[in-house]
């Protein structure tokens, strides 16, 4: 026996491994390692123009790719909270918003809030960091711009955020990392107190006048941008609201998107039709249109198969009741006006396989989202002309007739409807009702009705009467009051953060 | 980065033992031959292939096939060595020219060598609690994995198995739960090779079977210890003893229970009540769903192995094949296995040894644990209404579809078509060898090189004609592959002596593991037809769902021990393991895991002398420190990137590369989850050994608890980040006692095991409550809740308060007096996690007949039935159980079920007792002896009959109270919503040996 050849073997195969690396770096992901370290060597947000510019492509892509909360579940909230439509399938995450029993545990208000939220943060990271990139590039001026597209992005998702829950956190800054010694610190970074309503608006109102100097103007070909004219059809919506209404600014605004060169289209079946084949949407980029997400072939938009059927492709998704089923006190109301044209591109009949609230061979759907190539309108022209003439009616020296003649505008190119009555014309109240309920039909299914509601204080008197009337409807679980202007925290995330507190009445 | 420094700390323990030798033994002189017999005492048969060494060498022989044999050269007065595996070893002086021997079967369980990390001791020499498995029937039963042959077998190894898919998937926890998201598995070392899983082995070819439980025996695995440890021997060949097993087994499955569903008359009239479908006049009863979708299973098994040796070379060779078909007709589970074992004594100071086990498997699902509504198969089965037909009269290739509205339910036949083409198959090769160098007969040395490769390919195929979802996707199909190899380096130096009474045992070594993976996966639809499945078939390639990826970690480890006994009274054993893991931060990534553990047995003090029938009394206590990493991400700790694709295809983005976003946040200071464990027992053997009891009382503090956190969204750019987070406790007693209680020419021997443990999640920094579980979409709320104060997988909703007579409501009681049912009314309403489980097996010989009988149960935890709230909701159009019949309809009316269509919420109504008792198996097997066997070469003929989960006792409403639908998880425990129900079971089969 050869004790040393022994010893040698051994002690080298045990040394074989002692200079043995465990440095491994991500095979198939960017991360920290990629991404770049600055010269005091902390990891960088953006390394150069390109990840900004991939950044700002990713805040665009949530138009694109989430509209499960912006667009599907804020429908919910709009058309199923309000008259116009029932929830649609038996669902716990529906039908509280159609007989007003919406609490904490309501999962579509969790994924909301979360969605939204994660929105804010995506555009806070670009506003916070920007101005740190180190690329010559970047040019000062590219840097202003962007900043102004992640402010809009920011300004639009705050806004639908303070119109749901009154009280967020407005965040405007991005949290550090979290170890053992720094956890005190961000601690209430990452779990913050809400603000006060008029915080909120306040962020808002400030970010879109920043956003006006440096943001991109109306492009008539691709209304996808966040441009200075979606920036002032905002600022046109923020001062209607309650807590920083300013009449005088509405008008203004919307003036200015006026200026910007929108207007309506003619025929109103441009906005939201298909074409003769029935293989992609009619139109896109109107000059009505002011933001719109838009859908091609190999990414169609899904969410249509959540409302009815995707023309495009007749029985995908048909097999199951669908969210937000017109209501009979809507039907009746587009009867009532004699309203075809705007009513046949806001509803449509299928035959189906389900009978909750209709008979199947004879069942309505919402229609303003038909097929996978659809456009989601987000902010739109006659919207814009109509919150005008809102001003005008309920500004500190009401020009009535001149809102008036907006709404006949609008009535005008819904096929021709006539004029409104000299006395609607000439009484506040009355030509208050004509609006409200012209904006109902015009803006059915476009995320407005109960917001419209909740802006004008007519959420107890429309929607505790409407139970009555629509035989269709389900129960009433809670009379709507003053509490219900605001929808409640979602119970998880109060779970979640123990800084933030329920609203009122939940 | 910290560097361990090999040559600053393990080269001077190696010195030392060089240092430490001893002089060779003298060689002796008048040497004689020594012959004879080796008997079995109790049957009077001849033993072959027993060891007979002389004692302090290496020399010796093996009996032969008659039990006969003869050694040369033996000095007069030499002690032989006769051990033999399953009896007692004993030592005679060969002061005679013959030895005649009588073994007796290893009643003697104080000399059993025990195999801990890296080593191995006698029974009485342990200091820590280690279970010793008996898989002795394991042959006789239904098992298909590792995991099933474990269940009820040891203290405080909880085994469940959360549903009857085929495969025999089963969740296995030491002692309690430590992790909340980190993995919960026990480390499994097969042969000396750390596995993620057993899904390769047959349980067949296990030998031995041995649970690290307490932080000082599972220490030296130190960063993968946390949750205790299974050392898994597999068989090997025995010197002289040729031999060539078969068993041959059949086993037919049912499903153990079977839920009615209403009739068309008994439906028609419910969803006249609801009144959400309207069903026109004329139906009739057509199909028995529950007929059509459930059949008799079938697990064909074959197991066969030779083996044999020689002084120098031995081996192990194995192969079987089993076969399992589910009682859900889509669902099967097939399973190929070879092994051999080699192992050569090459020189004298040098052996050799191989294992190379190549495994190949396949199984095939059916979807289960979601609502009829999303094609879960054993939901459909109440909820598809009886009127229906299997096929649509008018569309004959397509599955009957219409049922007058009601939400998106397909019939159980489609839903189990819907992953009837699917397939997932994996094959693995772990090939090991070794070299046990000899430097000293007290100093050896092994190395071991060990590669573990892991191919996986997974298709689906959905074509586009029969069912509603494939003809929406015109055929759908997929293609997922990825290979998976771990090499495993370890280098360990052991030094064993005794100085008159003091025995010391030192060991040193190292240890580098490296893994890399590799997968890529292909997804498409559009197929022309339903006859080619492959994606070359498929016209749309999806465009965000192809690609392929890779990872890859390593894990160096340093480690030692030193065990001290003086007379095998007073034992001590300290261990140290030093840990580096690739996946945890640079900064800290190194983890120290120390333990220490010491015994007194009592019973070889002197004042113990006239306790002659007392044969061993020990007091063992210990303490130690374990890590655990293996449940985070192979870069937890960097900030990645999501990487997201252009729609390259839309006009103006010819050329487009794709974006990234965050996808998480990063973690300067991810460290190694560290569990602190102290552990005190008592072994008593006692009567000859024919009663052993082992009480332990344990425990564990878990600290800086890996976990997946998920803060509010809103603050960064993600919300995600895996920390050190919390601290967790369990705390537990086990007992063990295990009894011969007849010994003779009737056998009874009695096995009892119980485990008792209470876990608590102590405290958690960041988020202080996890809210999980969420069930049937028409509550979308979760009913799993996890907070600090309380155990994991709390059962969370409303109270309950029994129907209201006058409106047939469920009523929920209001907590907050607000007049209002809502989410702030919710508490804790169950508790998953039971005060005991146990096993108690009872043995039964006489003659050659031989009985088992294993009783199994689990006390005082709480299921939450979510199936109930499928099948007894009444809330749409779905068909529902028998039980809805005694529906409250008319004011006045008393009854425990709600009208239809009531408020329906997760609440203490579908909150059941889980406790059970139940036979888990009967086997009862015959020895066929005879001279006419023996002339054919066949030493054994065994054939025999078993049954499993034949009966049991249990107040659970549901198919099965053995359940969880989510698995393994670590913090949901007990839910059953739709989940594949267990079977029972009958066994034929038959062992032989030649």
């Amino acid at each position: 026996m050869n004790l040393k050849y022994i010893c040698r073997i051994i002690l080298s195969s045990t040394l074989l491994c002692s200079s043995c690396s465990l440095a491994f770096d991500p095979v198939d992901t960017y991360s920290d390692i990629t991404e770049g370290v600055n010269e005091e060597g902390e990891q960088v947000a953006f390394k150069d123009k390109a990840a900004v510019e991939s950044h700002l492509t990713t805040l665009y892509n949530q138009m694109r790719d989430r509209q499960e909360h912006w667009y599907q579940d804020l429908l919910l909230l709009t058309e199923s909270h309000s008259d116009n439509a029932y929830g649609g399938t038996v669902g716990a995450e529906v039908i509280p918003f159609e007989n007003n029993a919406i609490e904490g545990s309501n999962p579509v208000l969790k994924r909301d809030w979360n969605r939204y939220l994660e929105d804010i943060a995506r555009a806070n990271k670009l506003i916070v960091n920007i101005d740190d990139v180190d690329d010559p590039s970047l040019t000062t001026a590219l840097r202003e711009r962007y900043k102004a597209e992640a402010k809009i992005f920011r300004a639009m998702i705050f806004f639908d955020m303070v119109h749901i829950w009154g009280a967020i956190p407005v965040i405007t800054t991005e949290a550090g990392d979290i170890t053992a010694e720094t956890i005190e610190d961000v601690y209430d970074d990452y779990f913050p107190h809400q603000n006060t309503e008029e915080e909120a608006y306040q962020q808002i109102e400030k970010d879109l006048l920043e956003a006006l100097t440096a943001a991109p103007d109306n492009d008539a070909s691709d209304k996808t941008r966040f441009s200075k004219s979606v920036a002032r059809t905002l600022l046109a919506k923020v001062y209607a609201e309650k807590p920083i209404r300013d009449y005088a600014k509405v008008i203004q605004y919307c003036d200015e998107v006026t200026a910007d060169g929108f207007d309506l289209v003619d025929d109103f079946s441009d906005l939201f039709g298909m074409n003769a084949t029935n293989t992609d949407a009619k139109a896109r980029n109107t000059k009505e249109s002011i933001l719109e997400a838009q859908f091609f072939s190999g990414s169609g938009n899904w969410v249509t198969w959540m409302f009815g059927r995707d023309i495009v492709n007749w029985d995908n998704n048909f097999t199951w009741a669908k969210w937000v089923t017109p209501s009979r006190d809507l039907i009746k109301a587009f009867q009532d006006a004699g309203d075809q044209v705007r009513f046949q591109e806001s509803i449509v009949y299928y035959t189906c396989n389900w009978s909750n609230y209709y008979p199947a061979n004879h069942y309505p759907f919402m229609y303003k989202c038909r097929s996978a190539y659809s456009s989601i309108i987000k902010y739109r022209y006659a919207d814009v002309l109509l919150l005008k003439a809102e001003a005008l009616i309920m500004g500190d020296s009401p020009d009535l007739n001149a809102a008036a003649d907006i709404i006949d505008r609008i009535r005008h190119r819904a096929g021709g409807l006539p004029k409104l009555t000299s006395s609607v014309r000439s009484g506040k109240e009355a030509i208050l009702d004509a609006l409200l309920k012209e904006r109902r039909l015009e803006l059915a299914f476009e995320g407005q009705r109960w917001f419209d509601l909740v802006r004008l204080n007519k959420v107890q008197e429309v929607m505790n009467a409407v139970f009555a009337k629509d035989s269709g409807r389900k129960a009433l679980a809670y009379p709507f009051n003053e509490t219900s202007y605001r929808l409640p925290i979602p119970q998880e995330v109060l779970d979640q953060n123990p800084n933030l507190v329920q609203n009122p009445g939940y | 980065m910290s560097q361990f420094n090999f040559t600053k700390t393990v080269l001077p323990i190696i010195c030392l033992f060089l240092i430490g030798l001893t002089t060779l033994p003298a060689h002796a002189q008048n040497e004689m031959r020594v012959e004879g017999r080796v008997l079995d005492a109790r049957e009077g048969e001849p033993l072959p292939g027993v060891s007979i060494l002389l004692k302090g060498t290496r020399t010796g022989t093996t009996t032969n096939e008659n039990g006969q044999y003869v050694l040369n050269g033996i000095p007069p007065g030499a002690i032989l060595v006769i051990s033999y595996i399953g009896y007692n070893t004993i030592e005679l002086p060969a002061n005679s020219t013959r030895v005649d021997v009588k073994l007796v079967s290893a009643t003697n369980v104080l000399e059993d060598v025990v195999v801990i990390g890296y080593g191995s001791v006698k029974r009485k020499d342990v200091t820590t609690a280690i279970s010793s498995v008996s898989l002795e029937d394991v042959d006789q039963r239904p098992v298909v994995s590792t995991g099933q042959a474990l269940q009820g077998k040891a203290a405080g190894v909880a085994v469940i198995q959360p549903n009857g898919a085929p495969g025999g998937e089963t969740s296995i926890r030491i002692r309690g739960t430590t992790s909340f998201n980190g993995s919960n598995d026990p480390l499994y070392v097969v042969d000396g090779v750390p596995v993620d899983n057993l899904n390769f082995l047959s349980p067949n070819d296990i030998a031995d079977m041995q649970v690290l439980k307490d932080a000082s025996s599972a220490a030296i695995y130190g960063s993968r210890a946390a949750n205790g440890v299974i050392l898994i021997t597999t068989k090997a060949g025995v010197a002289g003893d040729a031999k060539i097993s078969l068993n041959i087994q059949l086993t037919q499955n049912q499903v153990s229970n079977k839920l009615k569903s209403l009739n068309t008359a008994q439906y028609k009239e419910l969803q006249d009540e609801i009144g959400l479908v309207n069903l026109p006049d004329g139906l009739t009863d057509q199909t028995d769903w529950f007929d059509e979708a459930y059949t008799k299973g079938l697990i064909q098994s074959y197991q066969a192995s030779v083996s044999d040796g020689t002084d120098k070379l031995k081996y192990f060779l194995s192969g079987g094949y089993i076969n399992e078909k589910g009682t859900l007709d889509a669902a099967f589970y097939k399973r190929y296995n070879l092994r051999a074992n080699v192992n050569n004594q090459v020189r004298k100071w040098l052996n050799i040894g191989a294992n190379i086990v190549y495994s190949d498997y396949a199984n095939n699902g059916v979807s289960t644990g979601t609502g009829a509504n999303r094609g879960g198969v054993v939901l459909s089965v109440i909820n598809t209404p009886t009127y229906a037909p299997v096929w649509d009269p008018e569309h004959p290739n397509q599955y009957y579809n219409n049922f007058y509205g009601v939400g998106n339910i397909t019939n159980p036949v489609e839903n189990m078509a819907r992953s009837k083409n699917n397939k997932a198959r994996e094959n693995r090769l772990i090939a090991s060898g070794n070299a046990l160098f000899t430097i000293l007969p007290t100093l050896t040395f092994k190395s071991s090189i060990a590669l573990d490769r892991r191919n996986a390919l997974s298709t689906t195929f959905l074509d586009p004609i029969s069912t509603a979802w494939g003809r929406n996707q015109y055929g759908e199909g997929s293609d997922s592959r990825n290979m998976n190899t771990v090499l495993t380096f370890d280098n360990v130096a052991t030094y064993s002596n005794t100085f008159n009474k003091h025995g010391i045992d030192i060991m040193g070594g190292t240890s580098w593991t490296q893994s890399e993976y590799t997968n890529n996966w292909i997804n498409g639809s559009h197929y022309r037809n339903d006859l080619i499945p492959t994606l070359n078939a498929a016209n749309n390639i999806s465009w965000t769902g192809t690609g392929s990826g890779g990872s890859e970690w390593a894990i160096m480890s340093y480690f030692g021990r030193i065990a001290y006994n003086y007379d095998s009274k007073y034992l001590v054993t300290a261990n140290i393991r030093a840990d580096g893991s690739s996946k945890l931060h640079p900064d800290h990534r190194w983890g120290l895991f120390p333990s220490i553990s010491g015994a007194w047995r009592i019973s070889s003090e002197s004042f113990m002398d006239g306790f002659d029938w007392l044969d061993d009394l020990k007091i063992r206590g210990g303490w130690g420190q374990t890590g655990n990493q293996s449940g985070v991400g192979d870069y937890a700790y960097l900030q990645r990137y999501n990487i997201n694709r252009i729609e390259w295809f839309k006009e103006g983005q010819a050329n487009a590369v794709p974006t990234i976003s965050q996808a998480n946040l990063r973690t300067p200071d991810l460290t190694w989850e560290t569990t602190n464990q102290t552990n005190i027992g008592l072994d008593f053997t006692a009567l000859k050994s024919r009663l052993t009891v082992n009480i332990d009382y344990y425990y564990k503090r878990t600290k800086d608890m890996l976990m997946y956190v998920s803060l509010p969204a809103g603050a960064a750019a993600a919300n995600d980040i895996v920390r050190n987070e919390g601290e967790m406790t369990n705390k537990g007693f086990e007992f063990a006692i295990n009894s011969r209680n007849l010994a003779g020419p009737f056998i009874w021997d009695t096995d009892f095991n119980i485990s008792f443990n209470k876990n608590k999640l102590e405290s958690l920094a960041l988020q202080k409550i996890y809210s999980t579980a969420t069930t049937t979409d028409v509550v979308q709320e979760a009913v799993v809740r996890n907070e600090p104060g309380r155990a994991l997988g709390g059962f969370y909703g409303y109270i309950s308060d029994g129907v209201d007579p006058e409106t047939g409501e469920l009523l929920y009681r209001d907590l907050n007096n607000d007049g209002k049912t809502s989410s702030s009314d919710r508490t804790y309403i169950g508790d998953p996690n039971p005060d005991f489980t146990f096993g108690l097996t009872n043995t039964f010989s006489y003659k050659n007949f031989n009985l088992s009988i294993f009783l199994q149960g689990s006390y005082g935890n709480d299921i939450y039935n979510a199936s109930r709230m499928d099948t007894e909701g009444m809330y749409d159009g779905r068909n529902q159980s028998i039980r809805v019949l005694d529906r409250w309809r008319v004011p006045g009316q008393l009854t425990d079920v709600p009208k239809a269509d009531f408020a329906i919420k997760n609440s203490t109504y579908f909150v059941e007792d889980g406790s059970y008792l139940r036979v888990k198996n009967i086997s009862l097997s015959y020895n066929i002896n005879g001279a006419a066997l023996a002339k054919l070469g066949i030493r054994r003929l065994q054939p025999y009959v078993s049954a499993s989960n034949l009966l049991t006792w249990t107040n659970y409403s549901g198919m099965d109270p053995e359940v969880n639908q989510w698995g393994n998880s670590g913090s949901v425990q007990g839910i059953d919503w739709g989940t594949y129900p267990q079977n029972r079971s009958i066994v034929f089969g038959v062992n032989v040996e030649f």
